[in-house]
This record gives structure tokens, C-alpha cells and sequence, in this order.
């Protein structure tokens, strides 16, 4: 058997030891999950700041694609549609000293059947791209002329309420996007959902705009429609410039409801001040 | 005083493996095979401290029980370690093995020739921990969040290594002298008071993150 050691001052020693290496070891386990940590914190904050640049590429984007629809209706407007009014006034003058003969009339009649078409067809896509009423009149008027047109062309039962101040969506960043919302909204109730009713509210509460918009078209199923979960993509996002909320109810067979909420902007301006 | 604090670690930490014991055997069907190494070590050392007090009770020198210890907790941790590491191509190749048996065949030959049975085996039981606490490091260094394992499984992984590093480095010099105390209790009783400290730390560092893996409590945010 091995003789035990009397070595009294071994035993600090030991103890010392002891001490630093525990000391090392909470100092290497307290390091390791910091760094951890902090590795985490990067991830979080690499992750918001890409979400947040593709918001603001988007709604740049945005924001570009209604230049480019402003600048293109201008053109079609000022300098196609001008023109075309310019060779159609042109065209029957042309007409009235020109003698009359069963060759050419036909071909008249089809040349100004051609030119008023193209006319149209001019101001139509200026109109859509950027219709002037919106412009000129604002908001409440661009909606109730939507409903109107569609109502006509399409058979559609469509219903606008308003019950709001005009000055509350004066601002053009408001106009826009909320025409822009209801547009496709009813384009997508229309070619999509094959609704055959519409109905479109916009009213002021407690200082909140609202806008409420419900068909009762077939639904989607919006996790499983992947055509579907972009355009509601784009919906959100022309919200997200709003500084609003949306809230969205669909399924299957039960038609598409839709509620947006936004305050006024002079009020976000005033506040941000 | 100093005897009675060590006792009082010393059932602690044995009630606390206790129930690691009876949480991780009880849910055996939600762990990965990657973790059965934790629950042979678990069940290992559960009957090791059974043996050990069975021992102490009758007053019987229960060194032996050390020795068989050491051969085993170095063959699990080492079985541990490389399942959770299986991305470090040391624990994968042939060589590791190798290594694997050389430590045990000098285990035993330490309990054979050199220290033998009925006392410390600080040598073998100095080289197990100082190896132990390597791959420990190569754990802090190394260890990747593999997509697809859950959070819980992380957190339980980096826990258990950090209780490893802390119970084997604190205790290293007291094992690395404890043949020289042989048969002097009063020296012994403070030095064995950190150990049963350290070791009551680890078991609850065990005990805490099996739970949270047993039942998956969301991970505190950093």
C-alpha cells in the first residue's frame, strides 16, 4: 500500500489551483455564450435590415412604376392623344372636299371608324394609367367615376359609400395609394374572383380613415395561392407607405373581405414633428 | 462542519441524477440517437453512485468503484463528443478509435501496476480529465448549429459541455493529488467539499437543460 504524504503545505497549492481553473472555466463559459450572443444579436439585426431594405426597394419601386405611369399618361395624353385629334380634324376636312365616289366612302368610313377607335383607345390607357379626375377632382370623385365606369362595362352590382372630409385625403401620396388599392382590388374581384357584387366603403372614425372592401367572389386560399399571396404582397406594401394596418378575410367559396386603416397624413406629419 | 456540507452536496447531487435518470429514460422516445451516449453515461454514473454508497455505508473502502469510473466515463464521453461533433474528421476516423483503446488498455494497466485497485488512481484519472477537458474546448470551438435540430437541443448541447468544463477543471487538481491524502481525512474534507460542489453544479446544469429539452421552453432571448 502506498505510504499517504503528511504534506500540509501541498494542500494551498492544490487549493489555488483549483480556484484559477475554476475561474478559467466560468470566464471561457461566460465568453463563449456572450459571443454567442452577440452572434445572434448580428443575425437579428442583418435579418431586419435586409426585410427592411426589400420594403424600401419595393416601395421605391412603387413608387417609380406610378412615375413611369404618370410621365407615360402624359405623353399618351399631350403629345399621341393631341395629335391623333389633330389628324382626325385633319382627316375630315379631307372628307368634305373630297368628291363622293363608292370606292373610296367605304374606305372614309373606315378610316374614321379606325381613328376614332384609336382615339379612344388612347385615352382609355391615359385614363387608366393615370386618370385625371383624380388629379383634378380627387380621391372621392376618381372612386365614384371607377364605380360608375365598371358598373357600365362590367354588369357589376358595385357600391360606394363615402362618408369622409375631402381635405382628409387630400394628400397625393393618400390619393394615389388608395385608388391604386381599390383598382386592383376590383380587378382582381372581377378577373379572379368572378364576383358579381362589389362593395367599397370609405369613412373616418375616431380620427382613423377606414376603407372596407368586400366581394362575393369565389375566395382563395391565401397560404396555398402563391399568384394570389403577391398580390396581397403588393396590397400590403402600398398600406405599409400609408403607415396603416390591413386586415384580410378570405377562403374558399367565401368571397374576399378586406379592411384598411390609416390616419389622416397631416395628423402623421404633425405627430412626427 | 466541513463533512457535513460535503454530505449534503454529495445526496444533492445524487437526488438531482436521480431524476435526470428517471426524465431522460422516461422520454426516451424523443431524443435523438446522437444522445443515447448521455443516457448510458447518465445511467452509468447512477449506478456507480449506488455501488459507491452501498460501499460507504458498510464501511468498505469504495476506491475500486473510482477506478471502473474513470475507464467508463471516458469511453461514453468520448462516444458523446463524437456523435455531437461528427463534422470534426478526428472523432471520425480510424485513428480516433485507436486512440480510444490505447487510453483504456493504460487505465487498466495503471489499475493493474501502478495504482492499484484499493487506491486513487490520480494518474489515469489526471489524464481522463485533462483529455475530457479537450474535447470540451474543441466543443466551444467547433460546435455548428446544424439546421433542422431544435433550439432546445442546442441550448442542451452547449450546457452540458459547459457544466463539463466547469466540474472537470475545477476538479483536476484535487484528483491529480489524491493519492497523497490517502488516509488523511482532514485535508481531505475541504478539497472534497469543491469537488462535491463542482460536481452538484454540474448535475443541476444537467438536469435544467434536460428538462427544457424534455418539454421545450422557449430559450431566453439574448
Amino acid at each position: 500500500m502506498e505510504a499517504s504524504i503528511q504534506t500540509p503545505e501541498i494542500v494551498p497549492l492544490i487549493l489555488i489551483g483549483t480556484l484559477v481553473m475554476i475561474t478559467l472555466a466560468f470566464t471561457l463559459v461566460i465568453l463563449y455564450n456572450n459571443q454567442q450572443r452577440k452572434i445572434v444579436r448580428q443575425q437579428l439585426t442583418a435579418q431586419e435590415r435586409e426585410l427592411q431594405y426589400q420594403q424600401e426597394l419595393f416601395q421605391k419601386s412603387l413608387m417609380t412604376q406610378e412615375e413611369e405611369r404618370r410621365r407615360i399618361a402624359a405623353d399618351l395624353h399631350d403629345e399621341i392623344g393631341s395629335k391623333l385629334n389633330v389628324l382626325h380634324l385633319n382627316f375630315h376636312r379631307i372628307k368634305k372636299i373630297a368628291p363622293e365616289n363608292d370606292v373610296l366612302t367605304p374606305i372614309w368610313e373606315d378610316i374614321s371608324y379606325l381613328l376614332n377607335q384609336t382615339i379612344e383607345t388612347t385615352r382609355r390607357i391615359s385614363h387608366d394609367l393615370l386618370p385625371p379626375i383624380l388629379e383634378d377632382m380627387g380621391l372621392i370623385e376618381a372612386l365614384e367615376e371607377l364605380s360608375k365606369q365598371l358598373k357600365h362595362s362590367e354588369s357589376l352590382e358595385i357600391q360606394f359609400e363615402c362618408n369622409i372630409q375631402r381635405e382628409q385625403v387630400e394628400a397625393s401620396i393618400v390619393k394615389l395609394n388608395v385608388f391604386r388599392i381599390v383598382q386592383e382590388l376590383v380587378s382582381n374581384s372581377i378577373k379572379h374572383a368572378k364576383a358579381s357584387n362589389i362593395m367599397i366603403e370609405l369613412y373616418e372614425n375616431e380620427n382613423i380613415i377606414h376603407l372596407a372592401y368586400s366581394d362575393n367572389g369565389q375566395g382563395f386560399d391565401p397560404d396555398n395561392n402563391h399568384k394570389a399571396g403577391l398580390g396581397l404582397r403588393n396590397l400590403y406594401n402600398r398600406v405599409k407607405i400609408l403607415n396603416g394596418k390591413v386586415n384580410v378575410q378570405t377562403a374558399l367559396g367565401e368571397g374576399f373581405k378586406c379592411h384598411v386603416m390609416f390616419q389622416p397624413f397631416h395628423q402623421q406629419q404633425t405627430q412626427l414633428a | 462542519m466541513l463533512y457535513t456540507i460535503l454530505l449534503s452536496f454529495s445526496w444533492l447531487s445524487f437526488f438531482c441524477l436521480t431524476a435526470s435518470i428517471i426524465l431522460y429514460w422516461s422520454n426516451t422516445a424523443k431524443w435523438p440517437s446522437r444522445l443515447s451516449p448521455f443516457g448510458f453515461l447518465l445511467l452509468f454514473s447512477f449506478v456507480i453512485e449506488i455501488a459507491s454508497r452501498i460501499l460507504w455505508f458498510l464501511k468498505s473502502n469504495n476506491l475500486p468503484v473510482l477506478h471502473i469510473y474513470t475507464l467508463g466515463e471516458f469511453i461514453l464521453i468520448s462516444w458523446f463528443y463524437q456523435k455531437t461533433l461528427p463534422h470534426i474528421k478526428i472523432y471520425q476516423s480510424n485513428n480516433f478509435k485507436l486512440i480510444i483503446f490505447a487510453i483504456s488498455a493504460l487505465i487498466i494497466l495503471n489499475t493493474f501496476f501502478l495504482q492499484p485497485i484499493h487506491l486513487f488512481n490520480s494518474y489515469s484519472k489526471t489524464l481522463v480529465q485533462i483529455i475530457i477537458i479537450i474535447y470540451s474546448m474543441l466543443f466551444f470551438f467547433n460546435y455548428k448549429e446544424e439546421e433542422g435540430i431544435d433550439d432546445s437541443m442546442h441550448y442542451f448541447y452547449k450546457s452540458f459541455n459547459s457544466g463539463v468544463l466547469i466540474y472537470y477543471c475545477g476538479s483536476l487538481f484535487i484528483f491529480m493529488s489524491s493519492h497523497l491524502f490517502l488516509g488523511n481525512k482532514s485535508n481531505l474534507t475541504g478539497l472534497w467539499a469543491i469537488n462535491a460542489l463542482l460536481y452538484l453544479i454540474f448535475q443541476i446544469i444537467i438536469i435544467t437543460s434536460l428538462w427544457k429539452l424534455a418539454y421545450k421552453l422557449p430559450k431566453l432571448s439574448p
